[in-house]
């Protein structure tokens, strides 16, 4: 069977030269073999701009948006993407028509900033493929096996929907894999109070999380509406404190865990610990997953007569 | 920089005993914005009253903040105070320090603190108001009547008394509605058509009423004041302006089809009135059954019809016109007991439902008022009347009780009693419900000096026995099992919403409850109203109801319209959502979330000529409540006189404290 | 919009009354209007006598009332914080409430991932008549708290990469009228 990359490549070929979309969104080869870059491709003869590969962690969803109304484009997505998709056509931010989705099984992609501490140098990284549940690094000059939760973006390890919910076409099979339990908060609530405020200490509110979150499309964000006065811009803990809270918040039932905005934090923030909890308090509530269902109603813009609540 | 004046009233000693009020004015003095700060017995009296206004020339105040009682109280009284001295009626905040403080505290000392955080709190936001406005809404004064049956007559006899245009839209041929097809009503025995035809009369000779049969209601879209409604008017086949009644075209049509007015009992042709005092008596031809329709040579109508009023080609016209108010008025429908196999699932010819039992009575009905059975036309002895078939009945998906069918089915045991001297009757009831005027008499009557047998109890199992129907039930209050050889049963079937009224609902944007019946404003103090403002309900479309009722409700429904139309204009509330559309990214949250569905998403005219689309609210729907408002992220809607800022202020005033 | 551009003292809080030895729970409630506000009035009138520990925020509907108030709240410092609205079925704007019920009861779970324990977070529904029920939730709230102990605060300060400049008070002495 051909390779992922080629499957791509000649549905997209496919779809350009029958003009049915004006662009195809996908990933092409980075600046390292542990990084790939989104590439727009609008002509058949460019469709080997294309790859695919564990380097390839960017949510594309960010892009499909920005072309909304730009007639139909092809986005190459994993199971995460697809469901920011499926939440965008949710939230009127594009049409489903408008969409062709090129699902693509994913097991996993790398978070780059994780191999220095597996002990690769990324300076000199030949190649990095799948192996056997892992990864295999060639170094040049030795190869290095590495596992899972060694460097992978954090939030593949929790990902419980590798095939995409919703596609036109699929690539691949789904990967036998189980997603992990985060443990990383505390049980004990002073613990937890204490773990949060030591973690927002860190954030320098350089608001990378924000801009690499496809569910973050509002045009200024609340942070930026000083009048209104949500929160200041002072870089102070409780400042911090409210910026990640009302952040989780807005994203409730909406944010998918592609874990984009951890894996860009300079600062380590275990952002997605937060956004699982949320998601996870949101399906127990309102049996709800956000991006599952591009024709549901968003989960905090309906209710149910017998919705849990105070005693009456 | 806002300059806020605060007016600590002692409310006599309701206030003063408690709280150091001379200490919360002199703390107000200091709070950042206030410029001004007093104290005085009783600050809604004239002098206290007059102390505002001075200060507010003496001290050019803009913004007031009044720490007394409730603003649900003295609210509008000091809107009224400051806008006489100039100000915007919203530039004024109340510090609740009587209710919320000084009648509920002990501590002089704590509950002076918490005054104080109250008038920072209402300082805080009174600093961030900005003045508020009514805006005007034109006012289109017709209004839209939909359903012909009682509850459409009286509704749009009183709207058109009352001086102002109105269309009634009926889907039948006819109007008249469920009425026309009874016999007598209860409690007084009057004759249903001869009260009901006079009012038919009227509104086709009323000069502000127009009527539409045969015409049904497609699209509806504004709001109140301003709907636009699309009407499809049927391809009725006869012209309305040459046809004169004569009704020789259904005299000699060769098509004979169940007559829905009789509710099967009867026939009528494929060209037909439905009754012969139908308003307009106007034929329809039914196209289902039309001969011609269906490609076989006819056309015996038009030869017949001396005006040459039968057009066979006439098409469906659609008509979108403008009202200003709707009255929802559409009605019920009986439930079909064929659904019951222990009654025989329809199957028994002599176990009939009430309604036919009414056409059976009726002397313009099939038999001409003769009480025969369907199966042999014969007269019958012995009657069971079954009450509660489908109602009170979670089986059967109706928990409510139909209101209506205790008293008519008293009505039938006396009627045929009084008919037939030498009948029996039986009625099985769960419990008698005879609440309204001269109700419990008229059941009293029906079973002391008519002799009908009520016992209390279910009918378990109906079935055919020789030329007989047997019915067997128990007598609870005997405690005994009863098994009667009638010759008729009769059923007291619930009654329905309409079964497309889920959709009418949906057209209207209105909701219904779980039976799908129209869901008024509030149920004790808004029963004629709906959330959508402009359109309110008559009759049995909202739940079952008799006749008083329903005649009460559609002038209560007309009394609305023309409430609402008695004015020059509609003035929006003043505290409502308001968009900033250019940061608007149109996720649609506050259109789903909106209860009173103000707000749409409305193309814009974006850069370079491209179109986006962004949220905006119809100042006539919206009626304050911020639903909306706390669903959006990016903070692009907002609620006038509740804002993000204000709220927020209030929260951070203790705190900068 | 006449917005006034707000000065923010991000971590100036409440909790300055803790070190001396008088704390005293101080309560943030959100109340809609129609019921909650009108249950506490109530309790007003018929002089049902609860703790001084709550200051009222009113607002038209629990439908209105942003998650983000009661992080607000926390964040500047309240010992806890009390939403009331109208009981599901009797919201003057009718639904208000249900997506009200769906944010908040959300926002109990959240705030306890956060670390902020359930206690400290009210939720609740009272009518225009029940002035009884509102007195004693006020009560029971203040009295919980009380227990809890002052509420430790959401994030730690910084330290400061850039000297901030001492912010002048805006206040200006005004004479103070009294009658």
């Amino acid at each position: 069977m051909n390779s992922p990359t080629e499957q791509i490549r000649t549905e997209a070929r496919r779809l350009l030269e029958s003009g049915d979309v004006s662009v195809v969104i996908g990933y092409g080869p980075g600046s390292t073999p542990a990084r790939a870059t989104p590439v727009f491709v609008r002509r058949a003869e460019d469709v080997d701009r294309l790859f695919w590969s564990p380097a390839c962690a960017q949510n594309l969803a960010l892009y499909v948006r920005e072309q909304a109304g730009r007639g139909k484009v092809a986005v190459v997505a994993k199971g995460c993407d697809a469901r920011s998709i499926a939440t965008l056509i949710q939230e009127k931010q594009t049409r489903r028509e408008d969409v062709y989705i090129i699902g693509v099984a994913c097991s996993g992609v790398v978070d780059p900033g994780r191999l220095a501490p597996a002990g690769v140098d990324e300076g000199t990284l030949k190649s990095l493929a799948p192996e056997n549940g892992g990864l295999k690094a060639d170094c040049g000059d030795r190869d290095v096996r590495l596992e899972r939760e060694m460097v992978l973006k954090r939030a593949c390890l929790f990902c419980d929907t590798p095939v995409p919910p919703l596609s036109d076409t699929l690539i691949g099979e789904a990967p036998p894999l189980q997603p992990a339990t985060d443990q990383t908060l505390p049980e004990d609530l002073d613990a937890r109070r204490e773990f949060w405020a030591e973690q927002f200490s860190k954030c320098v509110r350089c608001y990378a999380c924000r801009q690499v979150c496809p569910a973050c499309y509002c045009k200024e964000c609340f942070t930026d509406r000083l009048p209104v006065g949500w929160v200041s811009k002072r870089i102070a803990g409780p400042e911090n404190w409210m910026y990640h809270t009302t952040r989780a918040f807005h994203l409730a039932g909406r944010c998918v865990g592609c874990g984009e905005c951890e894996r860009v934090c300079p600062a380590d923030i275990p952002i997605q610990t937060l956004m699982r909890r949320m998601a996870g308090e949101v399906d127990a509530l309102f049996g709800y997953r956000a991006g599952m269902d591009p024709d549901a109603e968003p989960v905090l813009a309906t209710y149910r007569d017998d919705d849990e609540g105070p005693a009456e | 920089m806002a300059r806020v004046g605060v007016f600590v009233c002692w409310c006599g000693s309701n206030i003063a005993r408690t709280v150091d009020v001379q200490r919360v004015a002199e703390e107000a003095g200091r709070i950042p914005g206030v410029v001004f700060a007093t104290d005085y017995k009783y600050m809604c009296s004239e002098p206290g009253q007059t102390m505002v206004r001075d200060a507010i020339r003496d001290h050019r105040l803009d913004r007031v903040v009044v720490a007394s009682c409730s603003p649900r109280l003295h609210e509008p009284t000091f809107q009224r105070c400051i806008s006489e001295a100039g100000l915007n009626p919203y530039m004024v905040e109340m510090a609740n320090i009587r209710e919320h403080c000084s009648w509920v505290h002990q501590d002089k000392d704590a509950a002076t603190e918490k005054a104080i955080d109250l008038v920072r709190m209402a300082v805080a936001k009174a600093r961030r108001d900005f003045p508020l406005f009514r805006n005007e809404i034109p006012i289109t004064k017709r209004a839209l009547v939909i359903g012909g049956g009682v509850a459409g007559i009286q509704a749009a006899l009183d709207i058109a008394d009352a001086g102002y245009p109105v269309t009634l839209v009926e889907r039948t041929p006819s109007i008249g509605g469920r009425m026309a097809q009874y016999d007598k009503t209860f409690p007084t025995l009057d004759c249903a058509a001869c009260i009901l035809t006079p009012k038919m009369v009227d509104c086709a000779s009323h000069p502000n009423i127009t009527i539409l049969t045969y015409a049904e209601v497609e699209e509806v879209t504004g709001f109140v004041g301003n709907f636009n409604i699309r009407i499809r008017k049927k391809a009725r086949g006869v012209d309305m302006e040459k046809c004169t009644g004569c009704g020789v075209c259904y005299s000699k049509c060769p098509v004979k089809v169940p007559n829905e007015f009789e509710e099967g009992m009867g026939e009528r042709r494929a060209i037909y009135v439905p009754f012969p005092q139908a308003v307009p008596n106007v034929p329809v031809i039914d196209r289902e059954h039309c001969r011609l329709n269906n490609d076989l040579k006819c056309g015996v109508c038009q030869k017949l019809c001396p005006t040459g009023a039968i057009a066979y080609d006439q098409q469906d016209e659609v008509v979108t016109e403008q009202f200003g108010a709707i009255v929802v008025a559409t009605g019920f429908r009986m439930w079909d007991h064929s659904q019951i196999g222990e009654y025989g699932y329809g199957s028994i010819p002599d176990v009939i439902s009430g309604l036919q039992f009414e056409r059976l009575m009726n002397a313009s009905g099939p038999t001409e008022g003769k009480i025969v059975r369907p199966s042999d036309h014969r007269p019958p002895k012995t009657v069971v009347f079954v009450a509660c078939v489908g109602s009170r009945s979670e089986n059967h998906g109706h928990e409510y009780c139909s209101k209506v069918c205790c008293m008519y089915t008293a009505k039938h045991a006396l009627l045929l009693k009084e008919k037939y001297p030498d009948t029996q009757s039986y009625v099985f009831y769960m419990d008698i419900r005879a609440n309204g005027k001269g109700y419990e008499e008229f059941v009293r009557r029906t079973i002391e000096e008519y002799g009908a047998n009520y016992i209390r109890g279910r009918v378990s199992r109906i079935y055919r026995h020789g030329d007989k129907v047997v019915v067997k039930g128990a007598d609870t209050l005997l405690g005994r099992p009863v098994e009667i050889e009638a010759d008729m049963v009769v059923l007291a079937t619930a009654m329905e919403p309409q079964e497309d009224a889920k959709d009418l609902a949906r057209k209207l944007g209105i909701s219904t409850d779980q039976h799908n019946w129209f869901s008024e404003a509030h149920p004790k103090l808004k029963p004629v109203e709906v959330l959508s403002s402009g359109i309110f309900l008559a009759g049995a479309c909202q739940y079952p109801k008799d006749i008083p009722d329903t005649v009460a409700q559609a002038s209560g429904a007309a009394s609305k319209v023309a409430g609402l139309f008695s004015k020059p204009h509609l003035l929006s509330e003043p505290m409502i959502a308001s968009v900033r559309e250019e940061d608007c990214a149109a996720c649609g949250q506050c259109v789903q979330v909106c209860p009173f569905s103000a707000i749409e998403l409305v193309e814009l005219n974006g850069k370079n000529g491209a179109s986006r689309r962004a949220a905006r609210v119809n100042e006539g729907l919206c009626h304050g409540c911020g639903t909306c408002v706390a669903g959006c992220r990016g903070s692009c809607i907002d609620l006038r006189g509740f804002t993000n800022a204000q709220v927020l202020s209030e929260i951070d005033a203790l705190a900068l404290a | 919009m006449a917005e006034t551009p707000e000065v923010f003292e991000g971590a100036e809080t409440m909790n300055g009354q803790a070190a001396e030895g008088t704390w005293e729970p101080k309560i943030l409630g959100i109340l809609c209007n129609w019921c909650s506000y009108a249950g506490a009035d109530l309790a007003g009138s018929a002089r049902l006598q609860h703790p001084p520990n709550v200051r009222i925020v009113r607002v038209p509907c629990s439908g209105r009332v942003d998650p983000q108030f009661v992080l607000k709240g926390f964040l500047r410092g309240f010992d806890g914080v009390l939403v009331s609205g109208c009981h599901p079925g009797d919201c003057h704007y009718a639904k208000g409430n249900y997506y009200a019920r769906r944010r908040l009861t959300l926002l109990t779970r959240f705030l306890e991932t956060m670390g902020i324990p359930r206690e400290r977070f009210q939720f609740q529904w009272v009518s225009a008549s029940e002035g009884a029920r509102w007195a004693e939730s006020v009560r029971e709230m203040t009295e919980r708290i009380r227990k809890l102990g002052p509420f430790q605060g959401v994030g730690r300060p910084v330290p400061l990469l850039i000297p901030v400049v001492a912010r002048q008070a805006e206040t200006q002495p005004v004479g103070v009228e009294a009658q």
